[in-house]
């Protein structure tokens, strides 16, 4: 079924870039492009192909076939005839980040899938990152390296990309080569932004994105404002209005439906996992502005009741105990809220020294998860408790 | 060039003048009592002011960290990171709220791209005090799983970690019996 809508897609973008204007920048590589494998060039690629190898076994790689599909459709509708040089690989960090590679391999991070509010965003991202191939800047940046010591770090920071930290090319990349990097970064935007209008997704969504990426940083007060994320990368002000701008001199789409449904159903078939290993990094102010987005997706209301308890019972500021009970208690009145929310509870009121709701939360904790890992924790404080 | 060199050769100094033995006797770091049954190596470098850092075989094949008084707003580890910053103790912690303190300094110090699991936690008697033992994995980027075995407990407002991180295979296992020992010899 999948395929079918897929193909379907791929016929009506097909006919959507025949009336689009021209691009821009025109891709630098064909689309069976392989580099002479004596090269510098080769001797990169034969690099990142290990990277490659080490992420198809990665505890990381997030395997759900649905999604992985879905985003590998947007990738393919978008890219076009470059689709079968292309391979997505979804990394479970819930950082902001997406990395392009010069063998075809694009990393799309969760975070990233938990930041965009509609598929018109994600297409934004990924077009930017099939631009980074197209254009083959890997290898320009790799050339530009300093010395054959920059460029190891370069590979180096490749590699730790199988979770997370930098990838070559990434949205991300570190700043030593932050001039270079910030022209091929707007070459990106730009080709980007008409590669997903070929595709028939709105280009001003990659504005949106941009905007709501300041707006998570300004709102953040916890973080220093010099973040080593814009040395490398056009200012988002500056990214959003030049993107909006070149949005705007691009051919009007007709007004199609909502396409982002299915994305947010198979993202909320994962959503505890992914938000899970969000809130873990107790990034609260970040984690607030994420959930107050997620109320208007359509994520499952239940859990993100569940994270905004997280959020205020771990960052325990004053009045934060009771914020955190009044949203564990709107949770658990879904029969799908997560057992830890009983957990949690039942924490807090040991916390306010309400023994009777304290063992009645723990009993049902124990109740909704009788393998929990917790358990002799658990029956010891019931123990106590009488 | 130049730089880099310089700091590999820093690096490795450090790494051969970095150990010092530890007798299998009785000691006292930063406010825990406890007794090895065994000889241990003691790292020059701390990851913390109020940690020491064991190991038997080397780093990264078995560490045992060994933290103690920590106050409320300190955290267990050194932060490199101030995009991600470690998180801090509190008074009055609970052991739900111990248990994420210690998965999110594990989880933040790896950068914030590990997804730290808890296998077991219970408790356990300290003398007059209540401890508990928290065993949790986690896996590197490379697929490489780690196991930790924790002893937390805290005592006038202050909080005490004795926790031994290796390789699930085999390293977590050749040293536990040694582990036990000395969780068993605590005394804060």
């Amino acid at each position: 079924m999948l395929r079918l809508i897929f193909i379907i897609l791929l016929t009506a973008a097909g006919m959507l870039s025949a009336e689009a204007s021209e691009m821009t920048f025109a891709p630098t590589i064909d689309t069976k492009y392989e580099p002479d494998w004596s090269s510098d060039e080769g001797g990169f690629w034969y690099k990142v192909n290990q990277i490659e190898a080490d992420i198809k076994s990665s505890p990381y790689l997030v395997r759900d076939t649905a999604l992985n599909d879905y985003v590998n459709n947007m990738v393919c509708r978008i890219a076009g005839e470059y689709c079968a040089s292309i391979r997505v690989y979804i990394i479970d960090n819930p950082h902001f980040n997406a990395s392009m590679y010069p063998n075809g391999m694009m990393h799309v991070w969760t975070g990233l899938l938990l930041r965009v509010e509609n598929e018109a965003q994600l297409a934004a991202v990924l077009g930017h990152e099939i631009a980074h191939f197209l254009r083959a800047h890997q290898i320009e940046q790799w050339r530009s390296a300093q010395s054959a010591a920059w460029a190891a770090i370069l590979l180096d920071t490749g590699i730790a990309a199988v979770t997370g930290v930098y990838g070559v090319a990434t949205l991300a990349m570190s700043g030593n080569s932050a001039a270079f990097s910030r022209t091929h970064e707007k070459e990106a935007d730009i080709m980007g932004a008409e590669l997903m209008h070929k595709a028939g997704y709105n280009p001003t969504a990659a504005s949106e994105l941009w905007q709501r990426v300041l707006e998570e940083r300004e709102q953040d007060k916890s973080k220093d404002s010099n973040w080593s994320f814009w040395a490398s990368h056009p200012p988002s002000k500056e990214r959003s209005e030049y993107l909006l701008s070149h949005a705007h001199k691009l051919k009007a789409l007709p007004k199609s439906e909502s396409q982002s449904e299915p994305l947010f159903k198979l993202l909320s078939s994962n959503y505890f996992k992914l938000m899970r290993n969000h809130v873990d990094l107790q990034e609260h102010e970040q984690t607030k502005i994420l959930l107050k987005r997620h109320s208007s997706l359509g994520y499952p209301q239940e859990k993100i009741d569940f994270f905004f308890g997280e959020l205020y019972r771990k960052r325990a500021q004053d009045g934060d105990t009771e914020k955190a009970l009044e949203y564990y208690l709107a949770s658990i009145q879904s029969p799908k809220s997560p057992p830890q929310a009983f957990k949690h509870l039942a924490y807090l009121y040991l916390k306010k020294k309400d023994k009777e709701q304290a063992k009645t939360h723990f009993l049902k904790y124990l109740e909704r998860a009788p393998q929990a890992k917790d358990k002799a924790m658990i029956k010891y404080y019931l123990k106590s408790l009488g | 060039m130049k730089k880099l060199l310089m700091i590999s050769m820093l690096l490795m100094l450090n790494a051969c003048a970095a150990f010092k033995l530890v007798k299998s006797q009785q000691t006292t770091v930063h406010g825990i009592t406890l007794t090895p049954t065994s000889t241990w190596n003691k790292a020059g470098f701390n990851q913390h002011k109020k940690s020491e850092l064991w190991t038997k075989d080397g780093l990264g094949l078995n560490e045992l960290y060994i933290i103690g008084n920590i106050n409320e707003g300190e955290s267990i580890f050194k932060s490199h990171n101030k995009e991600l910053p470690l998180p801090t103790f509190k008074k009055g912690m609970l052991p739900n709220e111990l248990e994420e303190f210690i998965k999110t300094s594990l989880k933040n110090s790896h950068g914030g791209t590990i997804s730290v699991t808890t296998d077991n936690m219970s408790p356990v008697e300290l003398g007059d005090d209540i401890a508990f033992r928290l065993q949790l994995s986690y896996f590197l980027e490379h697929g490489l799983k780690k196991s930790v075995d924790a002893l937390l407990t805290t005592k006038n407002d202050k909080l005490y970690v004795i926790m031994y991180v290796a390789p699930s295979m085999h390293y977590a296992q050749k040293h536990q019996a040694e582990i036990n020992s000395i969780f068993e010899s605590v005394v804060i």
